[in-house]
Parts: structure tokens; C-alpha cells; sequence
């Protein structure tokens, strides 16, 4: 194909843009694209202009879900390699890379983001997201953290599925809100049940949804730094004698966020 | 796109500092664009599991990416969005199969007209923006109609055909044309 037509390139670059360009076809032109200046613009020239039509959508909050696996697959991914412009030596004790909880504990206090859309309605949070003054309302007004009530997140995942929840305890209402999301293979007829690990033992906080969200119960006086959480497999309505009696599927950390 | 000069300042700092390695910057820039990014992922790709994947991808890629972001790709919430879509039209192209074609009307809105009616809309609305609805509006209907489908529902041509049950050349030549004159009214 003759790409020196500059109206064949324009329409190749428009119809690049617009996503009607296919295949082999598209891949030749994104070729093209990198070694010619001419064309890079052109496509550059669309693209912005096409963007108006994305404009015109409502905001959509994601669910904290997103955000919460993405901050698990940016600590699990290999650091990026940008050595030009990435401070080369961070630390001189060359700390351990930080958990994707030290990071969203971090983001708490700092901007609020994941815990502002767990935390839910408590506050002149940060970024209303179904605003679609999104941008221009963003993080600015962050509450002091002192001057709110401890909220604690945790991610549960269960081992060899897609299963996870992410939950946030807030002591002060009593409540444990639930966003799952991924399923458990053959769950069947059985429950999954989230447990408190308190020194007396495994407390009951209810039944964990298995899709969308949900709400479970948080007992009185729950406080600490850190607690501890795990999620068991039992009969249909859960366990019958208030102890776990399945398998513990998984468990891990309430990290207090705010 | 519908922001005003000093929020695309704000989102090329965060994009500057998110290259940077820094994750505070980073989550702000997810918070301040990722309802715009996920609304137009949730419209080409109709799933929820699906537009959270992408969401996820577009993210990853915006942090792995954010340094060879450069102010001539457009502003940041273009490039952003510019991301977001290609990921879609990407997506779409490996699962469409599972996808069942609409029936005739039953489509969720998409006419340029439909939407952006409110006063806070128009009052922060940038010339450009405006621009391309004049240019929209002056396209023949079967024009405006399938460039419009493949932005919004990442059709290729086949797939307009189908939809819009006419032969491949003719859908073809709508696109062609619509896309043609629409540069035209751009341009000027």
C-alpha cells in the first residue's frame, strides 16, 4: 500500500483511531507510525478530537475492587525500567519493598483514595466520583485522620481461585462492608463465613456475599493497631455452633487505615 | 475534553510524578480520571468484569507508561482516555464472539445530540468540543450513525454491516466518507 497519499494516510490514520482499521492492516500502520512523524500526528490529530465523544459519558465509579488488585499487580509486577528519569537510589537501607498494605495505608492518610471509596458515605471525602467535576473537586479537602473514627481494610483472597474480598470494619457504626469480587468453584449448597481472631477465639461477623456487596455485623470494642481476619467454608446459613467447622479458606490482616 | 486549563495541569503534574515511581501521585490521578476511563470502558465493552479488567490493564499501563506521556499526545485525560479505548477496541477484538449483537434499536443511546445538555456541560464545555458536535451534526445520517457505532461500540466493518444490515462496501464508504468530511469541518 502507498502510504506517501497524504488523504490515504489521513483516512488510514482516522479509521486507525477510530478502531475500524483491523489486522495486519493496523499493525502495518502502527509501523508506519513509529518511524514517521507525519503520520504519528495525524493519528494525534484524531485522537483528541474523538476523545470529545468519550467526554460526553457519565462518570462511572469502579468498584475499590479495581484499585485493590491493581495495587497487588503493580507490587507483584518487575519495577519498571525508566532509568533516566526514576530517582536511582531511593533509601540508602534499601527497604523491603512495601506490601500492597503499607501502600494503601500509605495512600489513607495521604490521599485517601482506596479508603475514601470504602469509607463510603462518612465525609467530605475526596473526589465525588460520580461527579463529573471529578477532576476539579480531587483530592484537596482530605479530612485529618485524628478527627475521624478508626475505619481497618483488609483484601481477602482465597488461594487458587479468583475469589477476594475487600472489606472495611468500622468500629464505630458496627459494620463490615463486603465488595467481592471473582467466585468460588462449586460452592454448592455451602456458606462462607468471616471470623474475627480475637483472643477468645474466632468471633462470627456474619456471612460474606459471594457476589456484589454486602453488610455483616462488627461486635462492640473492636480496636487495635491490626486485626486479624479468616474466612471458612460452611453449611448452607453457617456454622451451627458459632466456631468454624470447615476448612479455613483464607485469612490475613485489618489494617487500620483512617 | 471538558476540563479546564488548570485541572490539565494538575493531571500533567500527576502524570509527571506517577512516571516518577510516586504512588501518591498515582492514586490521585486514578481517582481524578479512573470514572471517566471506566464509564467508557463499561460502554464498548457492556461487561462489568470486563470493563474491570481493562480498567485494571489501562492503570497498569499508566504506571508502567506515565513517563513517556509529553504534552503533544494531546491533554492527559485524552491520552488517558486514548489508552483506555485502544485497550477496549484490543479486548473486544478477543471476545466479541461471546458477544451477541444488539437487535435493531436496541442500542443504548449514542447520538451526539443525546447527550452533554446540561448548562454545567455546556459551561465548561472547550471550543473544541463544540466543534466536533457542529461537524457531527453536518454528517449524512448513515455517516454519522456508523462512525458513532464503531467509537462507541468498537464495531469493525463487518460488524457495522451486520448492525446496520447493509452491504460491507456501502458501510465501508459511510465510514470512509463520514470520517472524511468530518476532518474536513475540523479543519477549518
Amino acid at each position: 500500500m502507498k502510504y506517501d497519499n497524504p488523504k490515504l494516510r489521513q483516512m488510514l490514520a482516522a479509521e486507525y483511531v477510530l478502531g475500524t482499521l483491523r489486522g495486519l492492516a493496523r499493525r502495518r500502520f502502527e509501523r508506519l507510525a513509529r518511524s514517521e512523524t507525519a503520520v504519528r500526528s495525524e493519528i494525534r490529530f484524531w485522537e483528541s478530537r474523538l476523545a470529545g465523544l468519550a467526554a460526553n459519558l457519565k462518570p462511572q465509579s469502579p468498584p475499590p475492587s479495581v484499585w485493590f488488585s491493581l495495587l497487588h499487580r503493580i507490587e507483584t509486577q518487575p519495577p519498571v525500567v525508566t532509568p533516566i528519569r526514576r530517582p536511582v537510589a531511593p533509601a540508602p537501607a534499601a527497604p523491603a519493598p512495601a506490601s500492597p498494605w503499607r501502600i494503601v495505608a500509605g495512600l489513607a492518610t495521604a490521599a485517601g483514595v482506596a479508603i475514601a471509596v470504602l469509607i463510603g458515605s462518612r465525609a467530605p471525602l475526596p473526589g465525588a466520583i460520580d461527579a463529573p467535576t471529578t477532576v476539579a473537586t480531587a483530592p484537596q479537602a482530605v479530612p485529618a485522620p485524628a478527627a475521624l473514627p478508626p475505619v481497618y481494610v483488609a483484601l481477602l483472597r482465597v488461594p487458587d481461585t479468583d475469589l477476594q474480598w475487600t472489606l472495611a470494619l468500622k468500629p464505630e457504626s458496627d459494620e463490615v462492608t463486603a465488595v467481592v469480587s471473582g467466585s468460588y468453584p462449586k460452592l454448592g449448597e455451602r456458606s462462607l463465613e468471616l471470623w474475627l481472631i480475637t483472643d477468645a477465639g474466632p468471633v462470627s461477623l456474619g456471612l460474606l456475599p459471594t457476589t456484589g456487596e454486602g453488610r455483616l455485623k462488627l461486635p462492640d470494642g473492636v480496636s487495635g493497631a491490626q486485626l486479624t481476619l479468616a474466612v471458612s467454608l460452611e453449611p448452607a446459613g453457617g456454622s451451627p455452633i458459632g466456631k468454624p467447622t470447615g476448612p479455613v479458606l483464607t485469612s490475613g490482616p485489618a489494617i487500620k487505615a483512617v | 475534553m471538558s476540563y479546564s486549563t488548570a485541572d490539565n495541569e494538575r493531571l500533567v503534574y500527576l502524570l509527571a510524578d506517577t512516571g516518577l515511581g510516586d504512588q501518591r501521585a498515582f492514586a490521585q490521578l486514578y481517582e481524578a480520571c479512573s470514572s471517566h476511563l471506566y464509564a467508557l470502558l463499561l460502554r464498548m465493552l457492556k461487561r462489568r468484569d470486563w470493563a474491570d479488567e481493562a480498567l485494571q490493564d489501562c492503570f497498569l499501563r499508566i504506571w508502567q507508561k506515565a513517563d513517556t506521556y509529553a504534552p503533544e499526545k494531546g491533554t492527559p485525560l485524552t491520552w488517558l482516555m486514548t489508552v483506555a479505548r485502544y485497550r477496549a477496541l484490543d479486548l473486544l477484538r478477543m471476545k466479541r464472539p461471546e458477544v451477541e449483537m444488539p437487535e435493531e434499536g436496541d442500542e443504548a443511546p449514542m447520538t451526539f445530540a443525546d447527550v452533554s445538555e446540561s448548562p454545567e456541560d455546556r459551561a465548561v464545555e472547550q471550543e473544541g468540543l463544540g466543534m466536533l458536535r457542529d461537524c457531527m451534526q453536518d454528517l449524512q445520517d448513515e455517516q454519522k450513525r456508523s462512525v458513532l457505532l464503531a467509537y462507541y461500540e468498537g464495531y469493525t466493518h463487518q460488524e457495522l454491516a451486520q448492525v446496520m444490515d447493509a452491504p460491507l462496501g456501502t458501510v465501508k464508504s459511510w465510514v470512509r466518507r463520514g470520517l472524511a468530511r468530518l476532518r474536513e469541518c475540523l479543519d477549518r
